[in-house]
Formats: C-alpha cells, sequence, structure tokens
C-alpha cells in the first residue's frame, strides 16, 4: 500500500511538470502565445509592459528583469526550480507573491466548492435512491425530470437568474459582499448559499441520474436476485445495493471536487466570490504569466491529489479492489 | 489610453447578456423615488459605492494608465495643474491650478516652464492608513514633483509614457546611468520649479496634469524605488482629499478621507462624500443590475451592451441615469504606405472612398456607440473638425462610393485592381471580425484579390503584428487609440510622426513619414495653446486625414450609468468618467 502510494505520487509530481510545461509551451511557443519572442525582436510581454512609444532600452531592461529575454527551457527550468523550493514568482501586473495570492484566495474558492458539493449530495443520492427503488413512479418520472432540466442548465445563465430573482428582485440575497467564514460567518453564509444552490444544481442532476443508473444496474445482479429469494428483509438488501451502487459515487466526487477547488471560474465570476478561478481569469486577460502559471499548478495539484485519495480510499470501501 | 480590455475566456459569456437582458424586464415599478435634492445642495459625507469589473493597473501614479485608475487619481493625487470640474467640454480642457498657484509660465518658445506652489499643500497617509513619518502632514515641496518625474525613468518603477518626459534636458544622461538627477528640472527653492526643454511644448501643463507629475515623497519612496521591482505601488502616498486605505488586488479599494488636505488650497474638488467603497471583481452584466437597482451609485467598467443598453434606453427611468459621451477614441483601417501598392497616395484615397463607415457603424452598434468619424481628431479635442465642415471622404450616408474610389485606383496606376498578396489582419473577437469581413468585402469589390487575411484573437493583432513593422501588414482593420490628455499631441505625434516609427512596441502602424505632415505637427508642437495651437492642429488634422494612410471610422462614446443616489454627476473628458470629485449621495446621514 504504501509503496503504491509513494509511486503515485511520483507520477504525480511528472503530471504536475508535464501541466506546467504546457503552459510555458501555449505561452512561450505556440503561435498566439503572448510570451513568444521571435529572433531578434523584443518579447510581447515586455513590449506590453513597458506602455506607450517604449524607450528600446526599457523593454530591454523589462526582459532583463524577467528573464525573458533567457531561451524558453531555460526560463522553465528556473522556474521549477523555485517552484520546488516555494517560490512560485511574482506577478507580472501587480508584483503580488503568487502563492501568496493563490492561498489568499483559497478560502473563498474551498467554501463554494465544499459547501456546493454536500448540497448536491444531500440533493443528488437521496432522490437518485428513491428514484431507482420507486421505479416508473410519478416520483421517478419527476425527478428524473429535474435531472435532465438541471444537467441542461449551464451554470452562467442559471446563475443571472437567481442574481435576478434573489437580489434584483426579492432582495434576499447580495452579491459581491463576500467575507471570510473567519472575519464575518454570518455574512459569509449570506453570500454563499445562493452560488451554493446554483452550482449543486447541475451537479445534483448528474449524481441523481447516477446513483439511479446504478441502483437499477446492481438491482438486477445475481446475488441481490439470491439475497431476496431467500428472503432477506429489504431494508439489509438495499444496504447490499447502496454498497455497490454508491462506489462510484465517491470516484466522481473526489475528482469533481478536485477540479472544483482548481478554480470555479463562472459561479466565481457570475457571483463576484475572489477565488482561485476569478485570479485566472484575471491573470490571461492581462497575460500575467506567473499567475496562470500558479493557478494552473494548484489546480493540477488538486485533481491529482483528489485522484489519489479516491484510489486510495477506495481500496477499504470496496474489498475488491486492493493495492500492491 | 488603453482601457483594460476583456479578453474573455469563454465566447458564452457575451451570449449570456442575451439572456440577461431577456430576463431583465420587469424591473419598472419597484423603484424607490430619491430623496429630495434642492437645486444647488449637495449632500455631504456618505459613501460612494462603485461597482467594478476589473482592477486599477496600478497604484503608483508613475505607472497607472488605465482610464480607471485616472478616475481614481483625481481623487487621491494632486498635479500642478488639473482640469476643472466643470460641464462644458470646452471649459473642460481649459487647465486651472491645482498644487501650483497658476498654470505655469513659458518663456517665448514654450521651451521653459516655471511653476510656484501654493501654501499650505501637504502629504496625507500611505495606502493603508499608514502615517510615515516625516512624509504625512508635511509640506508637499519641488523637490517631491521633481523626483515624481525623474522616477519615471527609472527602470524598477516603469513609468506608463515616459516619452511626454523625455524633453526634459538632462533625461538621457539619467537614463543611460551617468546622472543622479535630471538636470533639466531645477528646483531654487522649495516653492518654485523650472523645467527646461529640449524642445518647445506648448502642451506642458497638460502633461504636468497626468498622474505621473503627481508628487512622490523622495526620501521614502526612494527606498523602494531602489529595490529591484519597487514597491511603492503598496505604499503611495496621498496628497489629494482621499487616501487609500485599503486594496486588495481585483477585489476592493476603499477610500478615506485625507485630514492632511486643506479644502481652501483646491478650487476644484469638492470631497463631498466621505468613503468611496469600490468593489472590484462583478460580471459585467450582474454590475449593471447593481447599478440600476440602487445598490451601488457608479458603475465603473461595467456598462449596459448589446440588448441590456436597448432596454436602458427604452426605460424611461434608466435612460436618465445613463451617460453617452465621446471618450475621445477613434477607431480606424490602416494602410501600412511603405506596402505596394499603398505607397500610392491615390490609392490610399481610393481605400477611403471605398470603404462603407455605416457598415462599420451599424456592426459596432449604431449611432449611441458613437458618431461615423470623418477626421482624425475625435470631438472634445482641439483640432477636431466637425463632419458638417470637413468630411474630404464624405459620401450619402458615409456607405462609400465605388465609382469614385476606381478612379483613383486608375489614376494612381492600378485600373485593374491589384493582384498581388497583401497581408489583412483584423481579429477574431465579435464583433472585430465582422469589421474584417466588411473592409475586405470593400477591398475586394475595388480589385484586391489576394488579401492573405488572418484575425488572431485580441489584443495579439497589435502585439504580434501591428506593432512590428517587420511583419509588413499591408491593412489592419482592428486598430483604435485613444487620447492621453487633451491635446491633438497625443493622437497625430505618436500616430503620424515619422520620427515615431519603432522596431517593436511601434503605433504609427500606417509608416507614415510625410514631409508635409511631419512638418505640420511640428508646428503646431510648438505652438502655446490657445486659439492659434487649435488652428494649428486642424491644419495637421486635414494633412494626416487626407494623406488617407488611416480610413478613420467612429468617434467612440463613453457609456456609463449610475444610480438615483447619485446628485450631480458630471462627465470627465480627462479620465472619461463622472467626476465624483463633484458629486454626492442622497445616502448620506
Amino acid at each position: 500500500m504504501l509503496q503504491y502510494v509513494i509511486r503515485r505520487l511520483l507520477w504525480s509530481f511528472v503530471m504536475v511538470m508535464l501541466v506546467v510545461m504546457v503552459v510555458f509551451l501555449i505561452f512561450f511557443v505556440l503561435p498566439g502565445g503572448t510570451g513568444r519572442k521571435e529572433d531578434g525582436r523584443a518579447s510581447p510581454v515586455a513590449v506590453m509592459m513597458a506602455g506607450r512609444n517604449p524607450r528600446p532600452e526599457l523593454v530591454k531592461n523589462i526582459e532583463e528583469r524577467l528573464g525573458l529575454d533567457r531561451p524558453v527551457y531555460v526560463q522553465f527550468g528556473r522556474y521549477v526550480w523555485n517552484a520546488l523550493h516555494g517560490d512560485l514568482g511574482y506577478s507580472y501586473q501587480s508584483q503580488i507573491d503568487v502563492r501568496e495570492a493563490v492561498f489568499h484566495r483559497l478560502p473563498a474558492t474551498a467554501s463554494l466548492a465544499f459547501g456546493a458539493s454536500i448540497v448536491w449530495l444531500l440533493i443528488g443520492i437521496p432522490i437518485g435512491i428513491i428514484s431507482a427503488l420507486k421505479r416508473r413512479s410519478l416520483l421517478d418520472r419527476g425527478s428524473m425530470l429535474f435531472a435532465l432540466i438541471g444537467v441542461s442548465m449551464p451554470t452562467f445563465w442559471l446563475g443571472l437568474i437567481a442574481i435576478f430573482y434573489f437580489d434584483s428582485n426579492l432582495n434576499v440575497y447580495s452579491v459581491g459582499d463576500y467575507a471570510s467564514i473567519t472575519d464575518n460567518p454570518a455574512q459569509w453564509f449570506a453570500t454563499m448559499w445562493l452560488p451554493w444552490l446554483v452550482l449543486a444544481v447541475t451537479f445534483a442532476a448528474f449524481y441523481t441520474r447516477m446513483v439511479r443508473g446504478n441502483m437499477l444496474e446492481v438491482q438486477s445482479e445475481d446475488y441481490i436476485r439470491t439475497a431476496r429469494a431467500k428472503g432477506l428483509k429489504e431494508r439489509s438488501v438495499i444496504r447490499h445495493i447502496l454498497r455497490s451502487a454508491l462506489t462510484p459515487v465517491v470516484t466522481m466526487y473526489g475528482l469533481d471536487l478536485g477540479i472544483l477547488l482548481g478554480g470555479a471560474i463562472i459561479t466565481e465570476r457570475i457571483f463576484n466570490i475572489p477565488g482561485i478561478g476569478l485570479l485566472a481569469v484575471d491573470a490571461i486577460s492581462s497575460s500575467d504569466l506567473p499567475i496562470i502559471l500558479g493557478t494552473t499548478l494548484f489546480a493540477a495539484m488538486f485533481v491529482i491529489l483528489a485522484n489519489l485519495i479516491v484510489d486510495v480510499v477506495y481500496a477499504s470501501l470496496d474489498p475488491r479492489v486492493r493495492y500492491s | 489610453m488603453s482601457k483594460k480590455r476583456f479578453i474573455r475566456l469563454f465566447a458564452v459569456l457575451l451570449a449570456l447578456s442575451l439572456f440577461a437582458a431577456a430576463c431583465g424586464g420587469s424591473d419598472d415599478g419597484d423603484t424607490t423615488s430619491p430623496k429630495d435634492v434642492p437645486a444647488g445642495e449637495i449632500p455631504v459625507g456618505g459613501t460612494l459605492r462603485i461597482a467594478g469589473a476589473s482592477d486599477v493597473d496600478f497604484m503608483d501614479p508613475a505607472s497607472m494608465y488605465y482610464t480607471l485608475s485616472w478616475t481614481l487619481a483625481r481623487g487621491v493625487f494632486r498635479t500642478l495643474v488639473t482640469y476643472p470640474a466643470v460641464a462644458d467640454f470646452e471649459e473642460q480642457n481649459v487647465l486651472v491650478p491645482d498644487l501650483a498657484t497658476d498654470v505655469g509660465t513659458p518663456n517665448e518658445d514654450s521651451s521653459e516652464w516655471t511653476f510656484t506652489l501654493k501654501d499650505g499643500i501637504k502629504f496625507g497617509p500611505a495606502l493603508g492608513n499608514e502615517a510615515v513619518p516625516g512624509v504625512t502632514g508635511e509640506p508637499i515641496t519641488s523637490a517631491d514633483i521633481k523626483y515624481a518625474l525623474e522616477r519615471v525613468f527609472i527602470p524598477s518603477v516603469g513609468g506608463g509614457y515616459p516619452f511626454y518626459y523625455d524633453i526634459m534636458e538632462g533625461t538621457d544622461a539619467f537614463v543611460a546611468g551617468d546622472a543622479d538627477e535630471i538636470t533639466g528640472i531645477e528646483t531654487p527653492d522649495d516653492k518654485t520649479i523650472i523645467f527646461h526643454l529640449t524642445e518647445p511644448a506648448g502642451d506642458w501643463p497638460f502633461r504636468m496634469a497626468m498622474p505621473a507629475s503627481a508628487p512622490v515623497p523622495a526620501d521614502y519612496a526612494a527606498g523602494f524605488d531602489a529595490e529591484k521591482d519597487s514597491d511603492y505601488d503598496s505604499h503611495v502616498v496621498a496628497s489629494g482629499p482621499y487616501y487609500v486605505a485599503e486594496w486588495a488586488p481585483e477585489e476592493q479599494i476603499t477610500l478615506e478621507r485625507n485630514e492632511e488636505w486643506d479644502p481652501d488650497t483646491d478650487d476644484v474638488r469638492e470631497a463631498y462624500v466621505d468613503v468611496v467603497d469600490w468593489k472590484l471583481g462583478f460580471d459585467n452584466d450582474v454590475g449593471v443590475q447593481k447599478v440600476q437597482g440602487g445598490d451601488y451609485e457608479i458603475g465603473l467598467d461595467v456598462s449596459p451592451q448589446g440588448p441590456a443598453l436597448e432596454q436602458t434606453l427604452a426605460d424611461p427611468e434608466l435612460s436618465k441615469r445613463l451617460i453617452n459621451e465621446p471618450s475621445l477614441c477613434t477607431r480606424y483601417v490602416f494602410l501600412n504606405t511603405t506596402v505596394e501598392p499603398f505607397d500610392s497616395l491615390e490609392v490610399r484615397q481610393a481605400v477611403n472612398w471605398a470603404i462603407d463607415r455605416a457598415n462599420l457603424k451599424t456592426l459596432q452598434g449604431g449611432p449611441i456607440t458613437g458618431d461615423i468619424a470623418s477626421s482624425i481628431i475625435p470631438p472634445g479635442m482641439g483640432g477636431y473638425l466637425s463632419t458638417d465642415e470637413y468630411n474630404p471622404f464624405g459620401t450619402d450616408g458615409m456607405a462609400g462610393d465605388l465609382d469614385k474610389a476606381k478612379e483613383l485606383m486608375a489614376a494612381g496606376g492600378y485600373p485593374d485592381g491589384y493582384d498581388g498578396e497583401l497581408l489583412f489582419v483584423g481579429a477574431s473577437d465579435p464583433p472585430h471580425d465582422k469589421y474584417a469581413e466588411s473592409v475586405r468585402a470593400d477591398l475586394e469589390a475595388l480589385g484586391f484579390s489576394n488579401l492573405n487575411v488572418k484575425t488572431p484573437a485580441f489584443p495579439n493583432q497589435y502585439t504580434q503584428f501591428y506593432g512590428i513593422p517587420d511583419k509588413n501588414v499591408a491593412i489592419g482593420t482592428s486598430a483604435g487609440w485613444c487620447k492621453d490628455y487633451n491635446d491633438a499631441f497625443t493622437f497625430l505625434d505618436p500616430l503620424f510622426s515619422g520620427d515615431n516609427i519603432l522596431e517593436s512596441g511601434n503605433q504609427n502602424y500606417a509608416e507614415i513619414d510625410d514631409p508635409a505632415v511631419n512638418e505640420a505637427i511640428a508646428t503646431a508642437t510648438k505652438t502655446p495653446f490657445g486659439d492659434e495651437r487649435v488652428a494649428a492642429w486642424e491644419e495637421a488634422n486635414r494633412l494626416a486625414t487626407e494623406s488617407g494612410a488611416w480610413v478613420p471610422w467612429t468617434w467612440d462614446n463613453e457609456t456609463i450609468i449610475y444610480s438615483e443616489n447619485l446628485v450631480n454627476p458630471i462627465y470627465n473628458t480627462f479620465f472619461s468618467h463622472i467626476d465624483w470629485v463633484v458629486a454626492g449621495v442622497t445616502t448620506a446621514e
């Protein structure tokens, strides 16, 4: 087991390096990358930073200061080396420490991700279970309709509608007043409940469908039929079904949470929650490579870590899975 | 001035504005009536709440360059001279004293300018309400102005627009590191500052009204500037009626009263409100809703667009609280004068006749987005010529005249059009893709049969094509320019002067180097400001327009919304926004 975890961690490191390398390539090498520097020409990022009608010396100076005049592999190597020492550099735009910026934004994103995930589990799993048990009932049809609508509604649309009704019309919510949970828990909750609901709807719909589908599949398996045939109490049968049907939910939950921790860009933008997603969007609009790299790095790490945790937890949930 | 442009991550986000507008129909009925404000009486106190999308580019006055940063600077930094807080555009362009006792005294040829500082002007707290010993509460001296201008050239600072100041004597030596100071800034005593310039500049006071010339306490800031990367940005010291109490990048900016500011020394800023609470990070449509619903007083960098704009205009209440005024920006199609066949004057003029400007305007969103341009200098700026008095390529409805264009093509030696390959660069972001399409159709009708069309994503058309002369972009359809200050120097010199064709970061995209145009620009630059200077710019405007290097097609408008709680909203063309230092809020206690 330990050996497995170590091996996975090593692979994770390789994965993260690959992700960072791809971002570097997009930025520096691909046509259209703002960092792409052609021979004998100034780096476009440096020109952008130098302002209007820049003196050539100034552009050169910026290039040197940021190391943009070095070959890409040198810049990459230097970035990795510094990153390994916990230094993710400074924002081109605002000069803030990237690591600090990400850590500063993490609570907001984590609040959103964990809160929403609890909401969608609370909605998705029970509805999925009931739906599967009362198959073809009105309740089942109703829940599947909800799932269809939920899956089809894009977050950005639903978010705006929600703001329109709850903020502009009913005045029970106010966009943009985010406070951290440690500063003002009441206000934190007051600004988070609506984004949780909005973000959770889509996921809840997915989970409902998945739980229902798994339940139906497991119900038709031999061992369940056997259990029923030998007269096991229905409660116990359901417990057996749930055990099998819910393990895939763990996988999905882990991955979804990992992805959301990397920033729920659209929800954060619409509800003006200062999270990692918003940080990344703003950085992309100003070609702020250190921030883009920092947020990507964290997002990748969350996904990989979530994956690892899911796989490890899986072993204890499903006795058929063993790692060596 | 470069406005912050959002390169939107998802095209779908644009589509959502359609939904938002479609769902926003029932806003009437629940609007509360504003508190009665007797005419001429503006409430004192209260909090001015601003809903914004993006952050300031820099807090450091030397580097800040976005219009929204300059809007903030209006209340935080004072300069030697400034723009009056009046509604009339022409009066706005007449500078008034701010830190100085007058608007500056030039020598005979405007190459030497003398200013005297007022008594009673003091520095306030640094960012975060930090009282800096030896700075806060101490008088602002001429040395502080001098240092502010020197640091524009210090690499660790990175000035936003140093080229406006490099005509000071001794700048080259300072930049090269051969001198510790710029010798052209003379400070015989604490109150007097004399600028010695290498060439005449009738518009020098305008340059002394930009934030980069705001005083910076030398001893305090020098410590930050000595680092590899100056952190004065996070420690700016206020000189205006407000200081920056809090700055959480991309989240929040809070301004509070600077108690060191003496209203008796300031004839411009009334500073009615106590606090400015500027919340950042709003989605555009959400921000618009918040302002129109009265939760915020001003939208800064958020404004109704597309259907939301139409809806605002159709609503009798909301349309009253909409400002739609010239932003002093011109959008244009440029023709590279170094690329055949655009080296021919006739061909360039032919293209000017052929382009359907009315169609471009429709694609942009119709008349509300601004007037169709007939020459280069936009309304609100000295040298502007109204379409009625000057329209060299004017046709009915400005839709172009293909016959006239073809005649000129023939006169230029291309009776059958031109089939050589020409690099044509637009941009992919809507509606820029449509602009490119429209211009391409016009050119093909004129006989340009071999256009190599590229439409990169914003802002790559600038950084990877237009700004690099080596690329030989023949035609660019997504170019635009906004003024830095209200003198045509900020338009014609960087864009039409042959001296300003740079190897990288070039902005004279047409690479025009026409002796007559150069001469006209040089003449106008030298002329002291007043009617004579305006006339000189009008002449330069005519010559530049008729050179055909540009097809200017719109003078953009700025669209701003404010809530019913705001009293006395005046639009100021200098920073293209509401002059909030003379506005009040009805929510004041």
